[in-house]
């Protein structure tokens, strides 16, 4: 088991709850996550891809480093980790 | 000049306030296909006629208002403008931009920019109407703010077609370091060229025209077939699109706080955090849910022709600030004088918000230099002496807002310390505050902790008008995760900030589009409304990214002519001496020292960050080389 904190912003946020803590079988990664919160939201929304892979609507950070350079999709999950969910971003 | 223009009017104002006089010349065709028009051909322009060390102050400084090929077409969110001068709050050059509707109108009045020398004996507003010109005395606007001005003149000329307003308010008429220069609520901004407007007694720029934007483009039928092409794009993007409600359609440009605060990246209480621990009373959806008015509401307009439309307006309904309606409050300014000022409250950032627009003062530099004195205040740097009585601590809505009305006028002690910048007041202030006086080249930094992304660190201490967060935006690669590079190392940062800068110094600053279109499309669709506009040939994309890097060495030359050395890409010691205190760059500084090198080496200049006579000569830039190494060349 591994337990993960999950922050989530906009609308994901108001469907999920902001911020919540969450228990995975070890070895999970972060599309195992994806799809235990999809589970949660129901039918229509995509946290991740059929090729599994992370849709371009979405942007995730682990403890505050773009997922990305973790292997997106298949990065690991450790105990005390902080997922952020974040819809595709752009601004300044 | 040689063949007529296209995607130009062809015909540049010259206006002398010193001599009351006028006169129209023509566009150097030759020139805006080297530097095409918006910052490049007004850098064009000042690099030749502005002599070394005159002051910024004086009436030898020139402020040029300059539109690019694209503004005023059918190209999306071509409604830029944008006005150069050498600046009063850095002494090097600056460039700040403007959307809205008044670049539009000022190209279909018939002028591709304005050149405005002197300085007037009283009050004096210019009023064009498709090329009818004449200078009038603004001495009944003086002093009023620039909502009042605008109106006012809109009053004045309203039966004239649509005049659209460019003004200066109370701030600039003081001769604040940090007045911006606004319209329709929108401002050119930052580095102070509001002040440079009022030394020269110019109160506004009044224009209407009736020229379509048709009239101005080489080839309708590629300008069609590219402009559809980039609606496809924005309309296709998560971050632009109506259709997919796209962050910044939604949430305005502050969608990105929440991701910009998770990768430890928000500058909060001046910069001795990077994470602002009330984020959710201060994003995107907390304006949207309770400040902002709904879309497509009475009063809210996004600038002319942009399909994005992120502008947003915030109306306060009840208690001390009833009856403030103001347009935003964007992602910096939320910053500005929430984190920044440790401050939640949203009702006071956008009353914050509105005093700025009031009386034209950069929001940005004015929040920046507040929260920097709330830590001296805090730290017994100053007193209440200093502060006209005010309690200026962080987290005290009341005094902040109180420090941003003084600042307006510059009035008092208080208002004169935050009203002229940070660098001003912490040289006043001295006791070591200069370390935590959070600027580079004199321009305050904006909302992005450079320890928490190493790239933004150079791309502040490089850029030509000081701290910038725009040249370029690294943010979104280094802490919003798309195309993502690692902010905790300085591995490929130096080429992301010469690149960036230039593609963004050509495809955007120059061409007239605003750079929210680059999140959609890239400078390959750029060039082909540029081509279709103007009907400039260029070999390549790579000849018209060239422009760029011509752009940014007349920029840096203009900087290096006023004494401007690697010592001025600088930042403060809290960046490069205070390790970051939270989120995965914990325990970092900014690695600027070996960044500068890299960036120096890549760019073709030499150590000193002077570009080589060889690298000036190679961009064709023989003019610039003779006065930075002489005729025969004589600085490596």
């Amino acid at each position: 088991m591994v337990r993960v904190r999950v922050r989530a912003f906009a609308q994901l946020g108001r469907v999920l709850g902001h911020e919540f803590e969450l228990r995975l079988k070890s070895g999970s990664d972060v599309g195992d996550l994806l799809r235990v919160l999809e589970g949660r939201i129901g039918r229509g929304s995509k946290l991740i891809s059929s090729d599994g892979t992370i849709p371009p609507g979405l942007s995730i950070l682990l403890n505050g480093l773009s997922v990305q350079l973790s292997g997106g999709s298949q990065a690991a999950l450790s105990e005390g980790d902080v997922v952020s969910l974040l819809p595709a971003s752009a601004g300044g | 000049m040689k063949g007529r223009a296209f995607g130009f009017t062809g015909t540049m104002l010259r206006v002398n306030l010193s001599r009351g006089t006028m006169e129209e010349e023509p566009l150097d065709v030759d020139a805006s296909r080297k530097f095409l028009g918006g910052k490049g051909y007004g850098a064009y322009i000042l690099f030749r006629e502005l002599r070394k060390g005159i002051h910024p102050l004086g009436p030898d400084n020139k402020l040029v208002f300059m539109t690019g090929p694209l503004t005023g077409t059918r190209a999306p969110t071509g409604n830029r403008f944008c006005v150069c001068t050498k600046s009063p709050l850095t002494g090097g050059w600056l460039d700040s931009h403007c959307g809205g509707s008044w670049g539009p109108a000022l190209k279909w009045s018939g002028y591709d920019g304005i050149v405005v020398e002197g300085r007037a004996e009283k009050p004096t507003y210019l009023y064009i109407r498709d090329s009818q010109k004449s200078l009038r005395d603004a001495s009944w606007l003086w002093g009023s703010d620039t909502f009042t001005t605008e109106r006012l003149l809109k009053d004045e000329h309203g039966a004239d077609g649509m005049p659209r307003v460019v003004e200066i308010g109370p701030a600039g008429e003081r001769g604040a370091l940090l007045a911006a220069i606004m319209s329709e609520v929108r401002a050119a901004g930052r580095g102070g060229p509001g002040a440079v407007m009022g030394s020269k007694n110019l109160k506004a720029i009044v224009v209407s025209g009736s020229s379509k934007p048709d009239d101005l483009v080489r080839d309708p039928a590629g300008m069609k077939a590219a402009v559809r092409e980039a609606h496809r794009k924005i309309a296709e993007d998560f971050r632009t699109s109506k259709a997919r409600s796209g962050g910044l359609v939604i949430r305005g440009s502050c969608n990105i706080a929440d991701g910009i605060n998770e990768a430890g990246g928000w500058p909060t209480r001046n910069f001795q955090e990077g994470s602002f621990d009330k984020i959710l009373e201060v994003d995107g959806d907390a304006f949207a849910d309770s400040l902002w008015v709904p879309r497509q509401s009475p009063g809210t307009r996004p600038c002319w022709n942009c399909p994005i439309s992120c502008a947003h307006v915030a109306i306060i309904e009840k208690g001390r600030w009833a009856g403030t309606v103001t347009e935003g409050p964007e992602y910096e300014t939320v910053w500005a004088f929430g984190p920044q000022c440790g401050i939640s409250d949203r009702e006071a950032i956008a009353r914050a918000d509105y005093l700025c627009d009031h009386f034209g003062i950069d929001t940005m530099s004015v929040g920046n230099t507040v929260g920097f004195l709330m830590e001296c205040f805090e730290k017994g740097l100053i007193s209440k002496e200093e502060t006209d009585g005010v309690d200026l601590r962080f987290g005290d809505a009341e005094a902040m807002v109180e420090a941003v009305e003084r600042a307006g006028t510059l009035r008092g002690s208080l208002g004169r310390l935050v009203g002229n910048g940070v660098k001003r007041a912490s040289e006043e202030i001295g006791k070591g505050s200069e370390s935590f006086a959070m600027h580079s080249k004199g321009l305050e930094f904006p909302a992005y902790e450079p320890r928490a992304a190493q790239g933004m660190g150079l791309a502040y201490a490089r850029s030509d008008r000081g701290a910038c967060h725009l040249r370029p935006w690294t943010a979104g690669k280094e802490m919003l995760g798309w195309n993502a590079m690692d902010p905790r190392t300085t591995e490929g940062k130096a080429s992301e900030v010469k690149t960036g800068t230039q593609n963004i110094a050509v495809a955007w600053d120059s061409s007239g589009l605003c750079l929210f279109s680059s999140f959609a499309y890239d400078e390959a669709v750029v060039l082909k409304m540029v081509a279709a506009a103007t009907g400039f040939e260029y070999e390549d994309l790579d000849e018209f990214l060239r422009i760029g890097e011509r752009i940014d060495n007349l920029t840096r030359a203009f900087n290096v002519r006023e004494g401007f050395r690697r010592k001025d890409d600088s930042l403060p010691d809290r960046c490069l001496k205070e390790p970051h205190s939270v989120g995965p760059c914990k325990g970092l500084v900014v690695r600027l020292d070996e960044m500068l090198n890299q960036y120096y080496d890549l760019c073709g200049w030499s150590r000193d960050g002077v570009p080589t006579q060889e690298k000036l000569l190679s961009l064709g830039l023989d003019f610039v080389s003779e006065q930075i190494h002489g005729r025969g060349g004589t600085h490596g």
